[in-house]
C-alpha cells in the first residue's frame, strides 16, 4: 500500500510521456491528460500527508540506480513530515497552475508541449522532494533545472527568452557544481549517500578537516558550504541571483509554479533537509544567514523601482527566498519552511493574478501603462489584493504569521540575529511598499492604458479565476496553521519530528509532544553521548543560533526530566543513538528556545505589532504616492539619481557578470583557439614535424640527379671509403 | 555456436567480399544493412552468455598463426571489452543508414569500406595477441583513410593524410614497444601472459612512454588532438560517427588493456602526468568548443573534453573511476555518435554546418529538435541520461583519489553546459529568420529509425545502468588487483 | 712461370678501366661495353685462381658468367633500342627520368 505513493511522481511523468510522444496528435487537448493526472497526484499527496501525520515517515527504496562496489545509490521514496508538506504545496500549486494554463495558454502554438513540460517539471520536483538520498536529490535538482530551462525558452522565437534560458541553466549549473562537490565530499567522508546513514554518521566526523587552498577547514563546514552553493544557485541567492528575474521571459504560469512556489524553494528545502549537517557548523550557518539576509535586502531594493509587473514579483520572490534562507541560517528551519509554504501559496497567487492582468491587457507588462484596471477585472483585483496583503505581512493573512515567525526567531538569535531582525524589518517595509506600488499603479492611479488595449480589457475566464480564488482563500487561511497566538502551532508540531531529531527514526508517540522530545534529546546527550561529546566544546554546536538570550532557559530543568521519555532503543544501540543525539542536541536547544518563546508572549506581541506597523507604513507610503498621481516619487528619484539608477539597473550586476565572466570567457576561448590550438599546437608542433621532414627532403633531393652514373659513382666511392676504412682501422 | 567471436568479427568482412561481387549499388546498401544488423544480433549472445562472475577472458579462441614467432590467433572478451564490442556492432547499422542517401557517389565502395572497418574495429577489442591486435589496429586505418579521403569534404585529402600519418606515427611506437615486450616478456605476444610478465621500472617507463604516445594520439589527449577537428569536419557523417564513437575508444581501451595491467609501476608513477593532461583536456576542449562556429568542429572539440573524463577515470585506480571510465566510453560513443548523426541529418538538408546559418529548428523540425536536445543534455551530463552516470562515477572516483583532480575535472560540467547550450540555443531555439530554414522537412522514417533507438539507449543507461555495470565488476576488480591500485592508491576506507 | 699476382694486376687494371668507363662515358653502348670489360676482368680472376688452386670450379663459373653476360647484352641492347626509339638518344646524361 505504502509503495503506491510512488504514483505521486509517476502520474505526472506518465502524462509527460503520453503528451510528449503523441504531441503531434494532441491538437490542444493535452490538458485532458495532464490536468486529471496531476489532480490525482494531489489527491494521493493528501493521502500521504494524512498517512504521515498518523503513522510517521514512510521510507522505501525502489531499485539501485548505480550499483558499483560500495557505491549503491538508489531511487527511493521517503515521505516524512517535511516531504509531506512540500508534497502538498507542490501538487496543489501544480494542479492549480495546470488548470490556469488551460485558460492562459489557450491558442498558443506550443500548448501541448507546454503541458508536457509542466508535467515533467511536476515529476522532477516530486522526485526531488521525495528522495531518500543525495543522488536522487541531485537528479531532481538538475531535472527541475532542465524543465525550468525548457519552459523559459518556451517562446524561443523571442530573442530574450533564449538568452534568459541559457543564463538560468548556466548559473544553476554553477550552483550544481558546488552541490555535486558537496555530495562527493559527503561520500568520501561518510561512505554513503543515504539521508539516514549520512545524518546519523555525520556527527562522528566533527573535528576532521579538509585542506582548502592550504587552509584546514572543518569537513562538515566544507560540506555544508558546498551544498549551500547549490542552494544559492537554485534559490537565486546573492551572487547567483541574476537568472531569476530574466527567467520571467517564460510564460506566467511557469513563473508562478517554478520561479515562485516550487523550484526556487528547493534550496531552502535542501538546507532544511540537511539540517543535521548545517547544525554542526556554526560557520556555515552564519554564511547562510548572512547570504539570506543580504539577498532579502538586495532583492527588495531592486524591486522598489522596477516597472515590469513580473520583474517586481520576481525580485520580491528573491527577497522572500532570502528571508527563508536567513531563517534556515539561524536554525529556525520550521519558520523557514513555514514561510516557504505560505509564500508558495501567496506568491503563486500574485504571479497568477499578474498573469491574469497581463492576459487581460493584451500582454502588456509595464505597470506605467496600466491603471484603473479594477473596473475591468474585479475577481483579479480582489485576489491580487489578498495576495499583496499576504506578501506585505498584514494580519490575518498568511505572510503575516510566517514572516513574523522568522523575525521573532531572528530577534531571539543573539547579536547576529538582532542585526538580521532589523534588516528584516527594513525589508518588510520595502516589501509592503513595492507590493502596493504595483497594486495601486495597476488597479488605481492614472489610467494609462492604450485605447486598443482598453478596448479588449476583460476579466479572465473561469479556468484562470478559479485557481486565483482558491489560492486567495489559501493565502488567508494557511497562516493560521502556524499561528503562535492562539491554540496550537500546527506547523511546528507537524514538522518537529524532522527538525528536532534525526530523520525518520523517532516514533510518532515521541514526536507528538515537544517536552518529551526535548527531554529525549537532552537525555540522550547527557547520558549516552557524553563521552563522545567531550572534547567538542558546546560552542561547537551552533548554540549561538539558539535563541537563549533574555529568555530563561526553560529547557534546562529537563536534564532532570524523567528518562522514560527516551525511547528504549536508544540505550540498546548506544552508538547509533549517540549519533542521533549529537545531531539532535542543538535542535533540542533550539526547540527549547522556540518553546520558551511561548512564555514571553508579551515581547512577541510587541514585535508583531511593530512589524505590522512597519508594513502598514509601507502600504501607506505607497498609497500616498501611487493611489493618485503624485510627483513625489519622481522628485525623489531625481534627487537621489545614483540610488535610483542603481536600483533600476539591478545594481549593474548583469553588466558586471558580462564584463567579468561572459566576455572574457568568450574572448579567451577565441584567442586560445586561434593562437594556442590552431597556431602553436597544430601549425607549429604538429605540422612543424611534417614541415621539417619536407624541408629535409627538399635538401636531400639535390643529391638525387636521376642519372645512373652519379649513383654508380657514389656507390663506388662508398665502396672505396669502406675498404679504406676497413684496412686502415 | 562455436567460434562466435570469430563470426562476429569476420561476418562484415565476408559481407565486404560478397559486395565486391555485386555491381548494383542499391543491393550493396541492403546487403550492408543486413550484414551490420545481423552482426549486431549475432553479438548479443556474447552479452547474454557472458558470465559476469568470471574475471578472465571468455569466448576464447586460440590457434597457432605464425608459430615461428609464437604468434597466435587468440581472441577473447572480458568485462572491459564486451560492451565496447556491443557498442560497435550496435552503431554500425546507423552508419549504414545515415549514408543511405548522403553517399551518392560510389556508395558500393563506401559500404565495402564500412564493413571492412567493422571487422577491424571489433578485432581490436577482441584480440588477445599483441601481433593480432596490431594487425587489426593498423587495418582500421586504411578504410578510415579512404572514407575521409574519398567521400570527405572540400579539404578531405589534407585531413585524411594528417589523420593517417599522425596515427601511424603513434602506431610505430606501439610496434616498437610490442617488439621489446616480445623479447623481454618471454618470446610471446600473448596478452594474458604478458600481463603477468614483469619489466624493470626503467623499461616500463620507456614502454609506457611509447604506448602513451600511441594511445594518446588515438584518444586524443591534449596536446595530440589537433587531427581530430580536421578529420571530423571533413569526414562524411558515417565516418565521423565511427571515428568519434569507436576509434577514439581504441586509445583508452589500449590504456586499460596494456598500460595498467602490464606496466603497473610506470602507470602509477606517471599518474600525476596523465591526470594533469586529462584535466587540461577537459577544460581546454571545452574552451575550444566554445569558440567554434562549425557544428562538427564544436562536437569534435567536445569529444576532447569528454575523453578527458575517461582518461581521468582510468588512472584513479578505484572501481568507481574505472567502471565510470568504461561506461563513459560507451556513453560518449552513443551520445557523440548521435550528435554527429543529427548534424548529418541537417547537413543533408542544408549542406552547411555553419552555426550562423541555423536557428529556430524547434519550429520547423520539432522531432529533430527534441532528439537533438536530448542528446545535448546527455552530453552535458544531465541526470537521467547516460552522460550523467558515467561522468558522476568518474568524478566521484577522481575525487576519492585526489580532491584537487576531482574539483578541477568537475568544472567540466559547467563548461560543458556552456558550449552545448550555446550550440542548442543558436541552432534549435532563437528565431527562425533564415528563409532556408523555414521550409525544412522534419525527420523522415529512416532518420527517425536512426535516432529513436539512440534516444532509448540514452535513457536506459541513464536510469538503469546496472546491467552494463554488472558485467564489468569482476574484470575491473581483477584489473585493480593487477595494478595493486587498491593498495597503492589513497583509497578511503569504506564502511 | 708467370706469377698469380700478374694476372691479378691485369684483372684489376681491366676492372678499373671498366669502372671508369661506366662512370664517365656518355654513350650507353660504351657503358655496356665497359660493363662487359668488368665482367671479363672478373673472369680472368676466376681462371687464374682456378689454375692456382688447381680447382675446376673457377673455370665452370667463367662459363656461367659468359652465358649470363651474353643474355645481359641481349636484354641490354634490346632496352637500348627501346630507349632510343622513345627518346631518340643514347646519351646517359639525358636519361634522368629517375628524378621525377
Amino acid at each position: 500500500m505504502m509503495t503506491s505513493y510512488v504514483l505521486i511522481p509517476l502520474l505526472p511523468l506518465f502524462s509527460f510521456i503520453v503528451v510528449g510522444l503523441f504531441q503531434k496528435w494532441m491538437r490542444g487537448l493535452a490538458h485532458l491528460v495532464c490536468v486529471p493526472l496531476v489532480f490525482a497526484s494531489f489527491g494521493m499527496s493528501l493521502l500521504a500527508f494524512i498517512d504521515v501525520m498518523r503513522g510517521g515517515p514512510i521510507n522505501f527504496d525502489l531499485y539501485e540506480w548505480i550499483p558499483v562496489g560500495d557505491f549503491r545509490p538508489t531511487f527511493g521514496i521517503m515521505i516524512d513530515q517535511l516531504t509531506a508538506s512540500m508534497l502538498l504545496l507542490v501538487t496543489l500549486v501544480s494542479s492549480l497552475v495546470h488548470l490556469y494554463t488551460v485558460g492562459y495558454m489557450h491558442g498558443d502554438k506550443g500548448y501541448d508541449r507546454f503541458f508536457a513540460y509542466i508535467s515533467l517539471f511536476t515529476f522532477s520536483m516530486l522526485a526531488l522532494v521525495m528522495s531518500n538520498n543525495f543522488l536522487q536529490l541531485f537528479f531532481g535538482w538538475e531535472m527541475v533545472g532542465l524543465c525550468s530551462y525548457l519552459l523559459i525558452v518556451h517562446w524561443y522565437e523571442r530573442g530574450p527568452a533564449t538568452k534568459a534560458s541559457l543564463k538560468a541553466f548556466i548559473q544553476n549549473r554553477v550552483g550544481d557544481l558546488g552541490f555535486a562537490l558537496g555530495i562527493f565530499l559527503i561520500w568520501v567522508t561518510v561512505g554513503s549517500l543515504d539521508y539516514g546513514t549520512v545524518f546519523a554518521a555525520i556527527g562522528e566526523h566533527q573535528g576532521e578537516t579538509v585542506s582548502l587552498l592550504g587552509m584546514d577547514v572543518s569537513v562538515i563546514t566544507m560540506i555544508a558550504l558546498l551544498l549551500f552553493i547549490g542552494a544559492v544557485g537554485k534559490s537565486a541567492q546573492f551572487l547567483l541571483h541574476s537568472w531569476l528575474p530574466d527567467a520571467m521571459e517564460g510564460p506566467t504560469p511557469i513563473s508562478a509554479l517554478i520561479h515562485a512556489a516550487t523550484m526556487v524553494t528547493a534550496g531552502i528545502f535542501m538546507v532544511s533537509r540537511c539540517h543535521p549537517i548545517f547544525n554542526l557548523s556554526p560557520t556555515a550557518m552564519t554564511v547562510v544567514a548572512l547570504t539570506g539576509g543580504f539577498t532579502a535586502l538586495f532583492g527588495a531594493t531592486i524591486a522598489l523601482t522596477q516597472n515590469d509587473i513580473k520583474k517586481v514579483v520576481a525580485y520580491s520572490t528573491m527577497s522572500q527566498l532570502g528571508y527563508m534562507v536567513m531563517a534556515c541560517g539561524l536554525g529556525a528551519y520550521t519558520a523557514g519552511m513555514f514561510h516557504l509554504l505560505t509564500h508558495g501559496v501567496f506568491k503563486a497567487l500574485l504571479f497568477l493574478a499578474a498573469g491574469s492582468v497581463i492576459h487581460a491587457l493584451s500582454a502588456e507588462q509595464d505597470i506605467r501603462r496600466m491603471g484603473q484596471a479594477r473596473r475591468y477585472m474585479p475577481t483579479t483585483y480582489w485576489t491580487m489584493l489578498w495576495g499583496s496583503l499576504a506578501l506585505s505581512g498584514i494580519f490575518p493573512f498568511a505572510g503575516f504569521f510566517s514572516k513574523d515567525e522568522i523575525l521573532w526567531q531572528a530577534f531571539n538569535a543573539g547579536l547576529l540575529g538582532k542585526g538580521l531582525w532589523l534588516l528584516g524589518l527594513v525589508v518588510a517595509f520595502m516589501t509592503a511598499f513595492y507590493t502596493f506600488r504595483v497594486f495601486f499603479m495597476v488597479f488605481y492611479g492614472q489610467d494609462n492604458m492604450d485605447k486598443e488595449v482598453k478596448h479588449h480589457a476583460h476579466e479572465s475566464p473561469a479556468v484562470i479565476t478559479i485557481p486565483l480564488v482558491v489560492l486567495a482563500v489559501g493565502s488567508l487561511l494557511v497562516g493560521w496553521l502556524g499561528n503562535p497566538l492562539f491554540g496550537t502551532n500546527y506547523v511546528h508540531r507537524f514538522l518537529q519530528p524532522v527538525f528536532h531529531s534525526s530523520v525518520s527514526h523517532v516514533p510518532e508517540e515521541h514526536a507528538g509532544s515537544l517536552p518529551a522530545l526535548t527531554a529525549t534529546a537532552f537525555a540522550g546527550e547527557t547520558d549516552e553521548s557524553g563521552a563522545a561529546h567531550e572534547g567538542v566544546p558546546m560552542e561547537g554546536a551552533p548554540m549561538e543560533g539558539a535563541p537563549m538570550e533574555g529568555v530563561p532557559m526553560e529547557g534546562a530543568p529537563m536534564e532532570g526530566a524523567p528518562m522514560e521519555g527516551a525511547p528504549a532503543g536508544m540505550s540498546e544501540n548506544a552508538g547509533v543513538a549517540a549519533g542521533h543525539a549529537m545531531a539532535a542536541a542543538p535542535h533540542a536547544a533550539g526547540a527549547a528556545g522556540e518553546h520558551a518563546g511561548g512564555h514571553s508572549r508579551g515581547l512577541e506581541m510587541l514585535l508583531m505589532a511593530l512589524s505590522l506597523a512597519v508594513a502598514a507604513a509601507g502600504i501607506y507610503m505607497a498609497y500616498l504616492w501611487y493611489y493618485r498621481p503624485n510627483p513625489a516619487p519622481a522628485q525623489l528619484a531625481a534627487t537621489y539619481q545614483v540610488l535610483y539608477q542603481g536600483s533600476l539597473n539591478k545594481w549593474y550586476w548583469d553588466e558586471l557578470y558580462d564584463m567579468v565572466f561572459v566576455r572574457p570567457t568568450m574572448r579567451l576561448a577565441h584567442g586560445m583557439w586561434r593562437v594556442a590550438d590552431e597556431i602553436v599546437i597544430d601549425k607549429v608542433l604538429v605540422d612543424g614535424v611534417a614541415i621539417t621532414t619536407r624541408i629535409g627532403g627538399e635538401i636531400l633531393k639535390f643529391f638525387q640527379t636521376g642519372r645512373v652514373q652519379h649513383y654508380a659513382m657514389v656507390m663506388s666511392l662508398g665502396i672505396c671509403v669502406i675498404f679504406i676504412g676497413f684496412f686502415l682501422l | 555456436m562455436d567460434h562466435l567471436l570469430s563470426w562476429v568479427i569476420f561476418i562484415p568482412l565476408l559481407g565486404a567480399f560478397a559486395a565486391l561481387a555485386i555491381r548494383d549499388h542499391q543491393t550493396v546498401k541492403v546487403l550492408a544493412l543486413v550484414v551490420t544488423v545481423g552482426d549486431f544480433i549475432l553479438s548479443l549472445p556474447l552479452w547474454l552468455n557472458f558470465d559476469s562472475t568470471v574475471a578472465g577472458f571468455q569466448f576464447v579462441e586460440k590457434y597457432a598463426w605464425i608459430p615461428t614467432f609464437n604468434i597466435n590467433y587468440h581472441l577473447g572478451l572480458d568485462g572491459i571489452s564486451l560492451l565496447l564490442v556491443i557498442m560497435t556492432t550496435f552503431l554500425a547499422p546507423f552508419c549504414v543508414l545515415c549514408s543511405w542517401h548522403a553517399i551518392a557517389d560510389r556508395s558500393r565502395e563506401f559500404m565495402i569500406n564500412l564493413m571492412v572497418m567493422q571487422t577491424a574495429m571489433i578485432g581490436v577489442f577482441c584480440a588477445l595477441d599483441m601481433a593480432l591486435f596490431y594487425v587489426f589496429w593498423e587495418a582500421m586505418l586504411i578504410p578510415m583513410y579512404l572514407i575521409v579521403g574519398v567521400w570527405g569534404g572540400a579539404n578531405r585529402v589534407y585531413a585524411a593524410i594528417k589523420f593517417f600519418i599522425y596515427t601511424l606515427a603513434g602506431s610505430m611506437l606501439l610496434l616498437v614497444a610490442m617488439t621489446y615486450m616480445f623479447f623481454k616478456g618471454g618470446n610471446t605476444f600473448d596478452i594474458p601472459t604478458l600481463m603477468n610478465a614483469s619489466f624493470t621500472p626503467q623499461a616500463q617507463f620507456w614502454l609506457f612512454l611509447a604506448m602513451f604516445v600511441a594511445f594518446a594520439i588515438k584518444v586524443p589527449m591534449f596536446p595530440f588532438h589537433t587531427w581530430l577537428p580536421h578529420a571530423h569536419v571533413q569526414a562524411p557523417t558515417a565516418g565521423s560517427v565511427i571515428l568519434a564513437s569507436v576509434m577514439l575508444k581504441m586509445g583508452t581501451y589500449g590504456f586499460l588493456r596494456f598500460c595498467l595491467p602490464m606496466l603497473t609501476d610506470a602507470s602509477l608513477s606517471m599518474t600525476p602526468f596523465i591526470l594533469s593532461l586529462s584535466v587540461v583536456a577537459i577544460v581546454y576542449g571545452a574552451y575550444m568548443a566554445l569558440a567554434q562556429s562549425d557544428i562538427k568542429k564544436l562536437i569534435a572539440y567536445s569529444s576532447v573534453s569528454h575523453m578527458g573524463f575517461v582518461t581521468i577515470g582510468m588512472f584513479v585506480y578505484n572501481q568507481l573511476g574505472i567502471e565510470g571510465a568504461i561506461l563513459q566510453m560507451i556513453n560518449h560513443g552513443i551520445t557523440t555518435g548521435a550528435l554527429f548523426l543529427c548534424v548529418g541529418i541537417i547537413y543533408d538538408r542544408r549542406h552547411t554546418r555553419d552555426l550562423a546559418e541555423f536557428g529556430g529548428l524547434a519550429r520547423t523540425m520539432p522531432v529533430f529538435a527534441t532528439c537533438f536536445v536530448i542528446f545535448s543534455m546527455s552530453s552535458i551530463g544531465l541526470p537521467g541520461t547516460n552522460g550523467f552516470v558515467g561522468e558522476f562515477m568518474v568524478l566521484l572516483g577522481a575525487f576519492t583519489y585526489d580532491r584537487l583532480t576531482g574539483v578541477l575535472a568537475a568544472t567540466g560540467i559547467v563548461l560543458g553546459a556552456v558550449y552545448m547550450l550555446y550550440l542548442v540555443a543558436r541552432m534549435i531555439w532563437s528565431e527562425c529568420s533564415n528563409p532556408e530554414n523555414q521550409k525544412l522537412a522534419d525527420l523522415d522514417l529512416r532518420e527517425f529509425a536512426i535516432l529513436a533507438p539512440l534516444v532509448l539507449v540514452v535513457f536506459w543507461i541513464g536510469l538503469y545502468p546496472a546491467p552494463l555495470l554488472e558485467v564489468m565488476h569482476s574484470s575491473v576488480l581483477h584489473l585493480l588487483d593487477q595494478t595493486g591500485g587498491l593498495a597503492g592508491a589513497p583509497v578511503v576506507a569504506m564502511k | 712461370m708467370i706469377p698469380l699476382s700478374s694476372y691479378l694486376v691485369l684483372s684489376a687494371v681491366l676492372f678499373f678501366i671498366g669502372v671508369v668507363g661506366v662512370l664517365m662515358r656518355r654513350s650507353i653502348i660504351v657503358v655496356l661495353l665497359s660493363i662487359e670489360l668488368m665482367l671479363n676482368a672478373v673472369n680472368i680472376n676466376f681462371v687464374a685462381f682456378s689454375h692456382y688452386l688447381e680447382s675446376i670450379t673457377g673455370q665452370v663459373f667463367v662459363f656461367f658468367t659468359l652465358t649470363v653476360a651474353a643474355a645481359e647484352v641481349a636484354v641490354g641492347l634490346a632496352l637500348l633500342i627501346a630507349i632510343y626509339r622513345n627518346r631518340r638518344t643514347v646519351n646517359v646524361e639525358e636519361l634522368d627520368v629517375m628524378k621525377w
